[in-house]
């Protein structure tokens, strides 16, 4: 005679179903058979099914020898008598469950629901107290396994219970009185079946604390407590177990964005990781948005973090931000190898930003193993020699194998931004081919038809000039692009590029912050106002650039040909002087604020900081904002006069209200929205009287600012 | 004849008569209202709100008749939402006591009044923000049913993030 778990299995599954349809009679009668079934097995048989059918020892370490199923089966007779609100049958199959299966959470969690149901609190305390005694001894003195999520589901309920009864004593004393929260709580905290609940009112009046958790529901906490950082959040966790437990179940206040602090150690990561899978256990939800790593203590740590991150099965990641010193692509690479190329926890990331302690190479890798990258950042931050991590480098087929499979073209990509350490830029002649790998620009072979933002700093593009041409006319969508230092590209040869390739993209936002300025552009070769690409541009940053007074008008009014710009940057311009007081100090030509505005008419910002302006510039300027704008009409709302250090507060009063022949005071006089003056020391009672008089609503005055000279380093490389 | 009201009838039975204007602050009822009454309000309208308590149901009439006239971000801009600060007449309007202040924004989260429930959750936030653990269990008079090495566990599990 055979135990036949199968049938066994299959009657319950259909007694289950019965239960599921709210046959509730028949479910039961079904369970009685089975029950009666299993239970007529002498003790002889049971053994041998327990070890030959499911694979147990002969007998359990606790409680009396019985079929394996028997405790399921008599939890789910309790639930389906529950349901027909026979809570003393109910809760005598209850006890039966811990009765034959002492080692169940089940028969705990089951008895002390009822328990609850019936009014008698303290009862269910006990017997949670006692599950939780007899299964914590057996995990550590046997070493028994079980069921995470209900021993924690045990765990919990039984803090929450003598919590709530621990405030009911205090509360016993005290006058006010609300019934409904602590009921809604239990409700929350134990698995009743929503639909039996209402049919047991309380009678006993209570009175709760003001505690948040206890009136509002898991949305509105959410709702509160979005409005902290997650520093504060992981603090509150402290406050009780009620709080502890709900903070963890809401998936998108603790780990929706991890950010980790600097100078972070292995096993402080490992403690927020256990943290995260405790979260993301609860809640099902498997996905970080970004998960947010700097310094870290040291390279080991590091490895071991970043083995964590690929290996652990249990979350997955939409972005990966990373900037430390001891990271490399070739680290990844490295344990990517170890963790056998398993890559599933961030083949689906959206976001990546790294930063490198060396060059990146073999970048195609990241595109192969990545399929849907929208935003791509990376970041050279130191110029180490690359051996070392060259060293980290498999030497196997797969990875001989991985790097020769190149894409042709990334679709999803839509913001590209490749930022190189400026220092392995150097004026050398001829490079070697190591070397160049330093300074060539990634991914020029590659397609990417939607990117819409491309960001270039510090490569070398000699020689690259027509791959570059290429690269760019595949793009149809391009709205920004930002190309700062990079050898071989200046404005003039953009501007030929972008007249012979015609490409279909029209950009909105323009920065081209040229590198070599050893000879002033007049941009005599370009004789065609017509790029349509640049035609209707409406920012435009200029910074440092090699462009004359000619140079300047004539790329403004290609930038300025569909009369769009508002945003000009052209500071720190080194072949273009301002009309001011020093006469004699230079015979160069002097541009005047006229010749600009009277093109790009229809300015908002302005700068023009690192310039040779003085207060009689200011004047000018004044003349100049006048006779385009007048007083009430003008346009422009922000000007940036920083580190122009011969302007002084009376300049400052000039530009808005100067009068040659007139020294009564009038309400003639334009306003701006806000004045930049950083890099400049100037009475704090000047700025406050700018404001005073109403000429400007918000002043900047930085004196300590240091100027953005440094390419690279202090635009888009941050501190670490 | 006068224009035709809103009643909003409170859990215990006591009816509020309002502008139409004012109750559809309340994106639920202002649906209710669509709905039943396409062609507009002919005659008084009641509104039964279960949930509401009438000392609740009042302070939330009354927030709705002051701000009646207020434009709010769109209930999708979570950015503007989150980033607004608390309006200075809200601050003091929800000087309440705890319990109070909860059954405002369980109110307001009921009838669908988003920039009344992002008021007060604020105002909650602020209670929160800043305090050590044991301030905040004596803020809302909570006990701490930690043993001292579940203390110490939590602790080591939340000394990671960046301060920010």
């Amino acid at each position: 005679m055979s135990g036949s778990k199968h049938k066994i299995d299959e009657t319950i599954q259909q007694a289950i179903s019965l239960f599921k349809d709210g046959k509730f009679i028949e479910a039961l009668s079904v369970y009685n058979r089975i029950e009666k079934y299993c239970k007529h097995f002498s003790e002889e048989e049971l053994r041998r099914i327990r070890i030959k059918e499911f694979g147990l020892t002969a007998e359990p370490i606790l409680g009396p020898v019985v079929h394996p199923r028997i405790g399921s089966i008599l939890d789910q007779k309790a639930a389906t008598y529950e349901k027909l609100k026979e809570y003393q049958l109910a809760l005598f199959n209850g006890r039966q469950v811990i009765k034959y299966e002492p080692l169940s959470c089940k028969g705990y969690l089951r008895t002390s629901k009822i328990l609850v149901k019936l009014g008698h609190e303290d009862e269910a305390l006990k017997c949670l107290q006692r599950g939780c005694y007899t299964i914590d001894r057996s995990v550590s003195k046997f070493g028994i396994e079980v069921p995470q999520n209900l021993y924690r589901n045990m765990k919990s309920q039984l803090r929450s219970l003598s919590h709530s009864l621990k405030m009911e004593k205090e509360k016993a004393s005290l006058e006010k009185a609300t019934s409904i929260s602590l009921e809604r709580r239990l409700d929350e905290m134990l698995p009743i079946e929503q639909a039996s609940r209402s049919s047991q009112p309380r009678s006993k009046k209570r009175k709760i604390s003001t505690d948040p958790f206890l009136y509002l529901p898991l949305e509105l906490i959410e709702q509160i407590f979005k409005h902290l950082p997650l520093v504060q959040i992981l603090r509150c966790l402290l406050v009780s177990s009620t709080w502890y437990n709900s903070l963890i179940r809401i998936p998108r206040l603790l780990v929706s964005n991890v950010y980790f602090r600097s100078n972070l150690n292995f096993s402080d990561f490992n403690n927020a990781f256990n943290l995260i899978r405790k979260v993301t256990n609860q809640t099902g939800s498997k996905s970080v948005d970004i998960i947010r790593l700097r310094s870290t203590a040291n390279s080991n740590h590091l490895g071991r973090i970043i083995e964590v991150l690929l290996q652990d099965q249990n979350v997955r990641y939409k972005g990966f931000d990373i900037l430390n010193k001891h990271f490399s692509w070739e680290l990844m690479v490295h344990k990517l190898y170890k963790s056998n190329w398993r890559f599933s926890n961030f083949s689906n990331s959206r976001y990546w930003r790294m930063g490198l302690n060396s060059s990146f190479k073999y970048e195609h890798l990241l595109l192969k193993l990545a399929r849907e990258l929208k935003q791509l950042e990376v970041i050279v931050l130191d110029c180490q020699s690359s051996d070392k991590n060259r060293s980290l480098l498999p030497n196997n087929s797969k990875f001989h194998e991985l790097v020769k499979q190149k894409a042709t073209s990334y679709e999803s990509m839509e913001t590209l931004t490749l930022v190189n350490h400026p220092k392995f830029l150097r004026d050398s002649v001829s490079p070697n081919e190591d070397e160049d790998m330093h300074i060539r620009p990634p991914f020029l072979d590659i397609k990417f038809p939607n990117l819409t933002s491309l960001t270039v700093v510090s490569y070398d593009f000699t020689n690259r000039q027509s791959q570059f041409q290429d690269f760019l006319a595949s793009i149809k969508y391009l709205r920004e692009i930002y190309l700062e230092n990079n050898a071989s590209i200046s404005i003039k040869h953009f501007l030929q590029d972008l007249i012979s390739t015609k490409p279909r993209f029209r950009l909105q936002k323009l920065v081209l912050r040229e590198r070599d300025i050893s000879r002033p552009t007049h941009l005599n070769e370009i004789s065609d106002f017509l790029i349509p690409a640049i035609n209707s541009v409406s920012y435009v940053d200029i910074y440092s650039s090699s462009l004359t007074i000619k140079g300047l008008m004539k790329f403004l009014q290609i930038v300025n040909y569909g009369n769009n710009l508002k945003y000009l940057n052209i500071g720190n311009s080194n072949y273009i002087y301002f009309k001011n007081d020093r006469i004699g100090m230079s015979f160069a030509p002097k541009i005047s604020l006229y010749q600009i505005i009277s093109i790009a008419n229809k300015l908002e910002e302005l700068h023009v900081h690192e310039m040779e302006l003085d207060n009689s510039s200011m004047k000018f300027f004044h003349d100049d904002i006048k006779s385009v704008w007048g007083t009430t009409q003008t346009p422009l709302k922000l000007l940036n006069l920083s580190f122009c250090r011969n302007v002084e507060g009376i300049g400052l009063m000039n530009l808005f209200a100067f009068k040659y022949n007139n020294r009564t005071e009038s309400n003639d006089h334009f306003k701006l929205d806000s004045l930049i003056l950083d890099g400049i020391e100037l009475n704090v009672d000047t700025l406050k009287l700018l404001k005073k008089k109403g000429y400007v609503n918000k002043v900047q005055n930085d004196p300590m600012k240091t100027k953005w000279k440094q390419y690279g380093v202090n635009t888009l490389v941050p501190d670490i | 004849m006068p224009e035709p009201k809103v009643i909003i009838i409170s859990s215990d039975d006591e009816k509020f008569p309002v502008d139409v204007k004012v109750a559809e602050k309340s994106i639920l009822m202002k649906k209710m209202i669509e709905d039943l009454n396409p062609d507009g309000l002919e005659e008084d309208f009641e509104i039964p709100t279960p949930n509401v308590r009438s000392t609740v149901l009042a302070k939330v009439i009354e927030w709705c008749t002051h701000h009646r006239n207020t434009v709010f971000p769109d209930d999708d801009d979570e950015d503007a939402r989150k980033s607004a600060p608390v309006d200075e007449w809200d601050k003091n309007f929800l000087k309440v006591d705890q319990e109070m202040l909860y059954e405002i924004i369980l109110a307001a989260n009921y009838l669908n009044i988003r920039p009344l429930m992002d008021s007060g959750c604020k105002i909650v936030a602020e209670m929160i923000r800043g305090k050590s653990p044991e301030e905040l269990r004596r803020t809302f008079n909570i006990v701490n049913d930690f043993s001292p090495e579940e203390e110490a566990a939590i602790r080591r599990e939340n000394e990671w993030a960046e301060d920010r």
